[in-house]
């Protein structure tokens, strides 16, 4: 998961895409050692230091990883994808954007 | 594997037939052979597995995933093994409560199609024990076509309510994953899932999905869920009431599903500083529960 995300992050860096997690490990700065170390240079909210936290519990999540794709109006459009099928549903989405995009610019002229 | 055991098997006929003393039939238990002392025996053979498996894993510590995925195969303690003996325990000693132990303990290994014999033993000799209570507790994670008759069994008949309410909440579970496959049979991925599915259920099973209602699946989890709110709520489950855990997944089936907004979330990041989900309105995100562990 960690590695394919990795490279996701890199492909997309100039795309309308970010990744965010949610932690549930127990030590923050652990936590944010092991970030840089690993070279994980996304966001992740800190949930709390237990997979009983806040965030986790409001979205009712009962499995690591869960997983949500969520469009750019901030709906969501799928869940619990995975590394090639998550990329696959991500990459969809954005080329839908930029089409749409296009269309706009279009109607401008 | 499969030659060794047919060695095997020709031997002990042959033992049958030569054998001037008494020959046991394999049903019955050795001298001084309990289904207490047989359960302890197999509990101690799955530690003992389980053990080596865990001391093979870290020794393997710089292997490629690959390599991992293969030792996992390989050496990690089979469910399937574990429920074939415990199931020849329980077809012995159908009315000890050890039994009853044995079975519930087991389903937390066995997975797919190995846990049909363990629930249909616990039905037609368990039915009024208390233990199914944890049994059923443990397969709201399940998945095999047996689930939902077993768990309607208990549910109808169980006279424990802790039992009932636990059938009933894990009955909204199964039933939910049932319509998601019911869904994604219709969906982008459902080329790679029909054969795994048939592989590991049978065409029959597929065929059933195939052609089942997940829309009417998902309103059946969603009212058997509202039943255990309203009947069974205070009781426990793992880490909240059985209410609380069936608010959560109301919420869930309502709310986080494709096509509805994503619920705001706002919190620190592991820097502490605030910010939201919000924030990031006009990009795609691609949000992901996790943890290094």
């Amino acid at each position: 998961m960690i590695p394919h995300e990795r490279s996701l992050v890199a492909k997309l860096a100039d795309q309308p895409f970010t990744l965010l997690g949610v932690n549930s490990d127990k030590d923050r700065d652990e936590t944010r050692q092991k970030l840089a170390e690993e070279k994980m240079t996304w966001r992740s909210f800190f949930d709390g230091g237990s997979t009983n936290g806040p965030i986790a519990t409001a979205w009712n999540i009962s499995g690591w990883p869960t997983t949500y794709v969520i469009d750019a109006e901030g709906i969501i459009r799928h869940k619990n994808l995975r590394d090639q099928e998550a990329e696959e549903a991500i990459t969809a989405l954005l080329a839908k954007m930029a089409e749409a995009g296009k269309d706009e610019n279009k109607d401008k002229k | 594997m499969q030659t060794s055991r047919a060695i095997a098997f020709g031997m002990l006929s042959l033992a049958f037939l030569a054998g001037p003393a008494r020959a046991r039939a394999p049903q019955e238990p050795a001298p001084g052979e309990s289904a207490e002392t047989q359960f302890a025996e197999i509990k101690a053979d799955y530690q003992k597995a389980t053990s080596a498996f865990d001391e093979l894993y870290k020794a393997a510590k710089n292997a490629t995933a690959a390599e991992r995925e293969q030792l996992f195969t390989d050496k990690y303690p089979k469910g399937e093994v574990y429920a074939a003996r415990v199931v020849a325990l329980a077809t012995q000693w159908p009315k000890d409560p050890v039994s009853a132990d044995a079975l519930v303990w087991v389903l937390s290994y066995a997975q797919g199609r190995a846990m049909d014999p363990v629930l249909e033993l616990l039905a037609k000799d368990h039915l009024q024990r208390e233990q199914l209570a944890a049994a059923c507790q443990s397969l709201q994670y399940g998945s095999s076509p047996q689930l939902e008759p077993f768990l309607r069994t208990v549910l109808a008949q169980s006279p424990h309510e802790l039992a009932k309410g636990r059938a009933c909440y894990s009955l909204a579970k199964v039933t939910q994953r049932r319509a998601s496959l019911a869904r994604r049979l219709h969906g982008d991925g459902a080329d790679k899932l029909r054969p795994r599915l048939e592989a590991d259920y049978g065409a029959e099973w597929l065929a059933s999905l195939e052609q089942a209602d997940a829309e009417a699946l998902s309103k059946q989890a969603e009212q058997l869920l509202e039943e255990v709110v309203a009947k069974y709520g205070a009781l426990p489950s793992y880490r909240k009431n059985l209410g609380e855990t069936a608010k959560g997944d109301l919420f869930e089936l309502r709310n986080l599903v494709v096509g509805k907004p994503a619920p705001d979330i706002e919190g620190d990041d592991v820097d502490g500083q605030h910010f939201k989900l919000s924030d990031y309105r006009g990009k795609v995100v691609f949000l992901d529960f996790w943890g290094f562990w």
